[in-house]
């Protein structure tokens, strides 16, 4: 594959298609002034909002971001797109990326989180989806307030006819599991337009962090255990609650809460489907129908060969797709991170799975 | 030898416990024994009276031995009223299930302790660790700190002093346990049963990540739920993150799996069960967990089950699996210079 | 065997280091304390660019009846790579985690031109270049007595 091809559209499409070959579909784009968002944040709440309050950083991690996705302008981690796109477009080989916002926090106040979120979602189709996307390989997520259902609704509605928002954004802390019937209306309208709900860690602000057991004294502690935890009761409430038999065309997609945790908590799922009368559709299918993790952060047991096993007996070609998390600390290297990955479902993984779900061309 | 690894004797009554206290507190009341936050279906059984009990899971079921593992419906307020019940439960198993009924030699009992009232759990602990009954401590799953924290270091010193495992099992909620997900309350049985299990690799997460199996070498613990797949796997995370956040707990000296081995024991339940039965031999494999899961029936509960089939599974899992970890875990094969006394 | 002049003592002062294409390798060369340590600048992890980490300490454990404490020890002898912080020992490339990665570690030594006596030697080692600009250093003067720092790679 070629170089990446900073030329305007009209060129590259005289030039022939290409095939795509990789599908990023985590990437999180950050702000080049602590401000930057400031001015997309509509009154009475513009005039209201500190953006250093808007997150709260109780777990840290070794650092937030790669170190070398900090631009010399001196904004964060990926606030750059030139340097986003040399990075992810060119080194890495991307085709598309989907960009998830993960820079601000939710604040207790549901009103000042319905004027936060939309103005992200102003901000993001500016800047990313228009401004420096004349390639057009940066892709969006609709970021919505969810404990807010009419307000997340709006927000739904008013950015899906939007050519390169591919998908909805919601914080992976929320105050019901998302089978509740609380949020059953803003699944109708994400599945009424076709736009897959991604699941994404906060950024910060309200969250509980009470696991079932207490609190976790260390960052990697809840990291490890905390998102599999709180992931996994998301996924059986769907599941559970039966929210994709009433909604066929819902698809959801788990991003950055790791993936092997779910194949036992599947098989679990059907063998209590089986114990209870196996009343609907299998558990494992509705998820495998229904629901998409993404390949960030992956699992790197100390025998590799155990994740490559684990991969198969869960079928993960069929559920995996290709993320990097690019620029947090754990950002994975498609070329290295997914070594232990074959033939056919590495094509599945790195694109396929993805050009699917998030209705993307194959060819660019 | 085949050994049940997990059933639940039930109180007769709602002040049967009391039977066994003293004043103030036999007036206290106590949610109930069949008290749930979230009602699970109906037992296949009733599971009060030992020899009725004893005539199912023995003379019919052919089993040796069944350990007996009895819930105290939830975390009390009061940690000294939680210690009291605690103390009650083990009289009663004591006294009506290792005693005095026709099958009191095959059942083996659960020292139940209240956590968060240390100098008792460690008083309990001494008190029936020489009664050749009782073969473990047990915790409940839930509590508002993690099983890795210093607090509890005298109760884990106790465990080891007497060579006891500490089996863990949830306990019924119907106290001032926190939410049973990390995203509020769910609203049906299946959703907090099928999850609930998973929470072992939080206290896991605690044990490891705080250096208390390196402090308590001898240390090992039973999780009583089932999930040892889904728990394993969360810990192939914990070792990912450990390579980069080691600065911050030195005390892990080696990979937070390469722990699992001395420390970690699962019950096998009938939920554990994968579709073909193939792949449940595969995950044995991929976890190293052939030597560590034990078959617990869950008896009476009504997902309760009979077992691995042997056609199914190699002699050597299938023998290890239904008795022979248990067998080595609790030493059951040797002769003790312990009574039955109570 | 190939030896190459990274560049002089007083160029690499302690707690700076440099890092340098040899042999079609980068390779960061550290400064810890007056020892010289050099490093291969790929992270065996993912392949990050490992040298141009933090150069830090790391923590030892101190046990107390009340639990595990935090000891800072090695100031200066340890690298984090700036992708996954893994953290390595600079002085030998080994993880400080258990493990069996480690990064590839050269050796490296400090010569004064006085001390080469065999006149074979007295040719000056291929020079290295700097990886960032692709400029060239010049060649060192044999006149000059204060040590060079010359790393020794597969070539």
């Amino acid at each position: 594959m070629s170089a990446v091809n900073h030329q305007p559209t009209t060129d590259a499409q005289a030039k022939g298609r290409v095939a795509v070959r990789r599908v990023d579909c985590d990437v999180h784009p950050g702000f080049e002034a602590p401000d930057e968002l400031i001015d997309y944040i509509m009154e009475p709440w513009k005039s209201k909002t500190d953006m250093r309050k808007l997150i709260r950083p109780v777990y840290l991690p070794p650092h937030v971001g790669r170190q070398d996705a900090a631009p010399p302008s001196g904004g964060a981690s990926g606030s750059d797109p030139v340097l986003l796109d040399k990075h992810l477009l060119g080194d890495a080989q991307i085709d598309y990326v989907v960009l998830i916002e993960n820079s601000a926090g939710t604040p207790p106040d549901p009103n000042q989180n319905v004027a936060v979120r939309a103005a992200l979602n102003r901000w993001m189709a500016d800047k990313w989806l228009d401004k420096y996307n004349a390639h057009q390989r940066h892709k969006g997520t609709i970021t919505i307030p969810v404990d807010s259902p009419s307000e997340a609704i709006v927000e739904i509605e008013r950015w899906a006819g939007h050519p390169h928002f591919v998908g909805i954004r919601v914080p992976h802390y929320s105050q019901q599991p998302y089978g509740d019937e609380k949020y059953f209306r803003i699944w109708e309208a994400a599945a009424r337009h076709r736009l897959p709900v991604c699941v994404h860690v906060n950024g910060g602000g309200v969250e509980s962090f009470a696991s079932p057991v207490g609190f976790f004294k260390q960052f990697f502690q809840y990291h490890a255990v905390g998102y599999p935890l709180t992931y996994g009761a998301h996924l059986t409430s769907l599941l559970v609650r039966g929210v994709f038999d009433r909604l066929p065309n819902l698809r959801f997609v788990l991003v950055e809460g790791g993936f092997t945790w779910a194949g036992p908590l599947l098989w679990r799922l059907d063998q209590l489907w089986e114990m209870r009368g196996s009343q609907g559709r299998r558990p494992s299918e509705l998820a495998r129908n229904h629901v998409r993790f993404t390949s960030q952060p992956i699992e790197e047991p100390e025998v590799p060969r155990q994740m490559a096993r684990m991969f198969e007996l869960m079928g993960g070609a069929d559920l995996l797709m290709l993320a990097t998390d690019y620029p947090h600390w754990d950002f994975d290297d498609p070329a290295m991170a997914l070594q232990w990955l074959g033939g056919p479902s590495k094509d599945r993984v790195f694109c396929q799975n993805a050009i699917e779900w998030f209705n993307l061309p194959a060819q660019r | 030898m085949r050994v049940d690894a997990g059933i639940h004797p039930r109180v007769k009554s709602a002040t049967h416990l009391q039977d066994y206290m003293g004043s103030p507190w036999k007036t206290r009341r106590l949610p109930g024994s069949d008290s749930y936050l979230y009602p699970p279906p109906r037992s296949i059984a009733d599971s009060t009276n030992p020899s009725e009990v004893g005539r199912v899971l023995f003379a019919e079921g052919g089993l040796d031995r069944a350990i007996l593992i009895p819930c105290t419906r939830g975390l009390l307020p009061d940690p000294e009223h939680g210690s009291i019940v605690a103390s009650a439960t083990n009289e009663w198993i004591a006294q009506e299930w290792l005693a005095n009924n026709e099958y009191a030699e095959r059942y083996l009992g659960t020292i139940r302790v209240c956590p968060s009232d240390p100098p008792r759990a460690v008083e309990e602990i001494h008190r029936w660790a020489g009664h050749a009954g009782f073969v473990q401590i047990g915790v409940p799953l839930r509590g508002h700190i993690p099983y890795g924290s210093p607090v509890y270091y005298p109760i884990w010193e106790a465990a080891m002093a007497h060579n006891l495992p500490v089996v863990v099992h949830e306990d019924g909620g119907q106290g001032i346990e926190l939410p049973p997900t990390m995203v509020g309350f769910p609203t049906t049985y299946e959703e907090y049963y099928a999850t609930l299990p998973y929470a072992a690799g939080a206290h896991l997460a605690s044990l490891i990540g705080e250096g208390t199996f390196e402090r308590c070498p001898s240390l090992r613990f039973v999780w009583a739920d089932g999930g040892f797949a889904g728990v394993f796997a969360a810990l192939w995370r914990l070792d990912k993150d450990w390579r980069s956040a080691r600065v911050e707990a030195p005390w892990v000296s080696k990979p937070p799996s390469a722990y699992l081995g001395k420390h970690v024991w699962f019950v096998l339940h009938g939920l554990d069960r994968t579709r073909e039965p193939a792949d449940l031999a595969h995950l044995f494999e991929i976890f190293g967990a052939s030597d560590r899961v034990m078959f617990g029936s869950n008896f009476p509960e009504w997902d309760a089950w009979g077992g691995l089939n042997s056609r199914d599974f190699s002699e050597d899992v299938f023998n290890r699996v239904m008795g022979l970890n248990a067998e080595r875990l609790y030493d059951l094969a040797r002769p003790t210079s312990k009574a039955r006394r109570t | 065997m190939a030896r190459f002049v990274i560049g002089t003592v007083s160029e690499i002062p302690p707690g700076s280091r440099r890092i340098v294409t040899v042999a079609r390798r980068s390779i960061g060369v550290f400064n810890v304390s007056g020892r010289f340590y050099a490093i291969k600048n790929v992270c065996p992890h993912q392949g990050a660019p490992l040298c141009e980490g933090q150069v830090t300490g790391t923590t030892r454990t101190l046990w107390t009846s009340e639990g595990p404490r935090l000891e800072w020890c090695r100031e200066g002898e340890i690298i984090r790579c700036p992708w996954h912080g893994w953290e390595f020992d600079l002085t030998n490339g080994d993880t400080v985690f258990t493990s069996r990665n480690r990064v590839r570690a050269y050796a490296v030594s400090v010569e004064s031109a006085d001390t080469v006596d065999d006149p074979a030697e007295r040719s000056t080692p291929s020079v290295a270049e700097e990886s960032r600009d692709g400029i060239k250093l010049e060649t060192f003067p044999v006149e000059v007595a204060e040590g060079r720092v010359i790393v020794e790679v597969d070539s």
